[in-house]
């Protein structure tokens, strides 16, 4: 039992409490809406429409917060994880009290500007809690108890042992295991990162090589055999390490956009309301 | 070819090296990768067999295979003659030809000079498996947008509110208006309302303060008619005293937003007005399809002028037109048409005496010169065809009576019918000769009078103008009168009415003339009439119409005081 505690998960802490927290928002925000029905078209200066800007910047600010909060290493971890439930779905909810406080009024405005700001952040915000949610685990199966850095250091021996092992072959595949001792690497640029796939590999050409066409000559050199078993060991590390790569990115990537738009949504936000106060 | 081979090892501390000798004896001396070399490179750089050295006599010849080449002293050879002292390169190896030893046919060392370092270091240095920027850091970005927004959305429209015109100071159109005059748009929450699409980017002409709204007495800068709802010293339930504008008229919603035509605006009092207004005498009403019946404001009396607002379907007193006019409008709308005094008939249609205003909404007044007068002549005098009495002041008539037969007796050619009764033998002489002596005037004129007042009080005079008019006598002046025409401008005071869209629709739809025998009859149609085609604001099978359609809010009549706003 006392182990489930330690992984339960942030999205169902205390039994979804924050999730039914946010629900209850959303709910009252939703009724309140339809009961309204102002005189005029539904607009953010209703006493309805001022109600929800209102919990809705109070949201915005605290949400951001968040990025503060977590910061504040001192505080128990616990905590934090009640943060970041609350975080999750309170955000949710924020889409719906600010567009029922926008009454779907939507223009080339700055009010439009922060609220599309509001959704892209969430939207960011909901790819994080998805990448949060599955990849952790992927990368714990793929590193098998292997870190990086062990990883890479296996893939330099194998080198050796391979170079060694190729030292009598012909210089076609001597100078491929040559390149791909010398010249193979993990990650790279960000979309080498992400794609590992797409990455011109040399240890895949020597090994594509030699089985494409030295493979007959592996039944009588007993080197030629050991170089290709050596290969594929080589190669299952390196997709590996690579899939290490992309799956750190993978978990800050979203955050190179979360928060950027989410100050750029305070910027916003920030605007919005200056700008409804000047020209009351 | 007996050759020494120095391997020349780690350096050690003194900067001397660990030396392993190697003899080899060969006819040719092969460097390489590859076992059956005489001397054995290892590493991969190094082809299976990469140089040849042979002895061709006493001098040491040097030849490379495969694709490779080597340097001898930093010259760039495949094929070279090497003595000793010369230093060749071969990949990541030193070779040095060294003086001759004891009976070697030459001495060399070699040195590993360029191994491949440490790999593990160059894989982790070739490979970038940080992530912490893309382009910028999350930080850079936060900040790239963070100023980029506050940029567009305060210091652009800052920098337009501060440096524009503002409203004391005199534009002339010519003058460009302020730096970055239309930066501030971007504040704008919505489209205007299409009447005030015309201010533009000029947002101080209303905002004229920062942080203030907007003030009633910008609105009536232009809209100084917009009066009370209802007179607050009797209904101050309804005064808009303390009320902004803005509080009903939503600009920035477009069209949408600026007049509330919400039925449930109107209705929230009116559908039970007493609670609200005591004095009220208004009828309850929710919507158009309880609508009630219309009230048309009548004259009461007209001495002193009295009005009464009578509900037009009731049966006793039932409401009555008093105008003081007699028109029959189902003889002049027989399907046969009407006589004219010519002999001939003309059917004739609303339209020839009702013409529609410009625009259409209302009707102008009846006149007699354009709508009566080709039938209806006012001829008086046969001996005077071309005559016909003024229409439209009976002062003015009268006196162009008179004139008419003053001009008879003083010029004479009048003749006399046999029955008139005035002294014969005074004015038989007239109509032979024009009247000379005093006497002879004054009875001429004492003639005329006595024509006049024949005329006036007979069948061309009183007769002719009761067809039509409303004729009171004055008991003490022994005289009688038109009765002062009163035709309503508008039945419905309290309401407009817009006759243009119905123009499609024959008149007789709602108004049932051609039954009225009496000019008495009220010709308005019954509410019922129009909730044919109206319906309220929530109907689905009729014209969607709302209070506002026929209602005004603001009372033109009731102006506010503007000091106090």
């Amino acid at each position: 039992m006392n182990s489930r505690n330690v992984h339960e998960s942030f999205l169902i802490y205390k039994g979804l409490k924050f999730f039914w927290y946010a629900i209850a928002l959303v709910f009252i925000s939703i009724v309140l809406y339809i009961m309204h029905n102002p005189l005029v078209e539904p607009n953010g200066g209703s006493w309805l429409g001022y109600t929800l800007g209102v919990i809705s910047a109070v949201l915005v600010l605290w949400l951001t917060w968040f990025g503060i909060r977590k910061r504040q290493y001192a505080l128990s971890a616990t905590k934090l994880k009640v943060w970041l439930s609350a975080h999750i779905y309170l955000g949710l909810a924020l889409v719906v009290t600010a567009t029922l406080h926008s009454g779907f009024q939507i223009g080339w405005n700055i009010h439009s500007i922060a609220y599309v700001f509001m959704l892209l952040t969430v939207l960011s915000g909901v790819i994080g809690v998805y990448i949060y949610a599955r990849y952790p685990k992927l990368m714990t199966k793929n590193r098998a108890g292997l870190s990086l850095d062990e990883m890479m250091g296996q893939i330099s021996e194998l080198d050796q042992d391979i170079l060694k092992a190729g030292q009598q072959l012909p210089e076609e595949i001597n100078t491929a295991l040559f390149n791909a001792a010398t010249k193979t690497s993990i990650g790279g640029n960000i979309i080498e990162k992400l794609y590992p796939k797409n990455i011109n590999c040399p240890t895949l050409e020597a090994r594509n090589l030699i089985e494409k066409k030295f493979a007959d000559m592996g039944l009588r050199d007993q080197n030629i055999s050991k170089v290709i078993a050596l290969l594929a060991k080589k190669t299952k590390l390196l997709r590996r390490a690579r899939r290490d790569v992309q799956i750190k990115v993978i978990l800050r990537i979203w955050l190179f956009f979360h928060i950027p738009l989410a100050i750029g949504l305070l910027a916003a936000l920030f605007s919005h309301i200056l700008s409804v106060f000047f020209y009351w | 070819m007996k050759i020494l081979v120095r391997h020349l090892l780690k350096k050690t501390r003194s900067g001397g090296y660990a030396k392993r000798n190697e003899e080899i004896e060969s006819p040719v001396l092969r460097f390489g990768r590859g076992s059956e070399c005489e001397v054995h490179l290892t590493d991969p750089r190094i082809l299976l067999i990469q140089l040849e050295i042979t002895e061709r006599s006493g001098e040491l010849h040097l030849e490379s295979q495969g694709n490779s080449d080597f340097q001898v002293n930093d010259q760039i050879l495949t094929k070279s003659t090497v003595k000793p002292g010369d230093e060749i390169c071969v990949g990541p190896y030193d070779i040095k030809i060294l003086d001759n030893e004891d009976d070697y046919d030459a001495v060399l060392s070699i040195e590993y000079s360029r191994p491949l370092g440490d790999e593990l270091e160059a894989f982790k240095k070739r490979s970038n498996t940080k992530f912490d920027s893309l382009g910028l850091s999350t930080r850079g970005w936060a900040w790239l947008l963070f100023v980029g927004i506050i940029t567009v959305g305060v210091l652009g429209p800052l920098t337009a509110y501060t440096t524009k015109y503002k409203k004391s100071e005199t534009v002339s159109n010519t003058k460009k208006n302020g730096l970055l005059a239309a930066a501030d748009k971007i504040w704008l929450s919505g489209p205007h309302s299409s009447v005030h699409a015309h201010f533009g980017d000029r947002c101080e002409t209303c905002h004229t303060d920062a942080f203030q709204q907007v003030e009633n007495k910008v609105c009536f800068d232009c809209h100084d008619d917009a009066g009370h709802h209802a007179d607050p010293a009797i209904f101050p339930s309804a005064s808009l005293d303390g009320q902004q504008c803005q509080d009903c008229h939503k600009e920035h919603n477009g069209d949408e937003g600026l007049l509330i035509t919400s039925e449930r605006f109107c209705s929230n009092c009116h559908s039970k007005i007493q609670n609200f207004a005591e004095n009220s005498k208004l009828k309850n009403v929710s919507d158009f399809d309880e609508h009630p019946q219309f009230r048309p404001t009548l004259i009461k009396t007209h001495q002193p002028l009295v009005f009464e607002r009578m509900t037009i379907d009731q049966k006793n007193p039932k409401p009555v037109d008093r105008s003081n006019l007699k028109f029959p409008h189902n003889k002049h709308l027989k399907e046969n048409g009407i006589r004219h005094p010519d002999g001939t008939r003309t059917v004739i249609q609303c339209g020839f005496c009702h013409e529609p205003e410009t625009g259409g909404v209302a009707m102008l007044p009846v006149s007699f010169e354009k709508h009566c007068s080709s039938c209806h002549d006012l001829k008086f005098e046969p001996q005077a065809p071309d005559k016909e009495i003024p229409h439209g002041n009976i002062t003015l008539a009268k006196e162009y009576v008179i004139g008419t037969y003053a001009e008879f007796a003083l010029r004479g050619n009048f003749i006399e019918s046999d029955n008139f009764k005035n002294d014969a033998s005074t004015f038989r002489k007239l109509i032979n000769d024009k009247p000379k002596t005093k006497e002879e005037k004054k009875a001429a004129l004492e003639w005329a009078e006595a024509k006049t007042k024949e005329i006036i009080d007979g069948r061309y005079g009183r007769g002719l103008c009761g067809e039509c008019h409303q004729i009171n006598d004055n008991v003490k002046t022994a005289s009688w009168d038109i009765a002062t025409v009163h035709v309503p401008k508008k039945w419905l005071p309290k309401s407009h009415f817009n006759h243009e869209p119905h123009k499609d629709r024959e008149c007789t739809t709602c108004h049932n003339a051609k039954k009225s025998e009496k000019a008495t009859d009220i010709l308005l149609p019954s509410i019922a009439t129009c909730q044919e085609c109206h319906g309220g604001e929530s109907t689905t099978s009729k014209v969607r119409s709302t209070c506002t359609e026929c209602h005004g809010f603001h009372r033109a009549d009731l102006v506010m005081p503007k000091e106090e706003m």
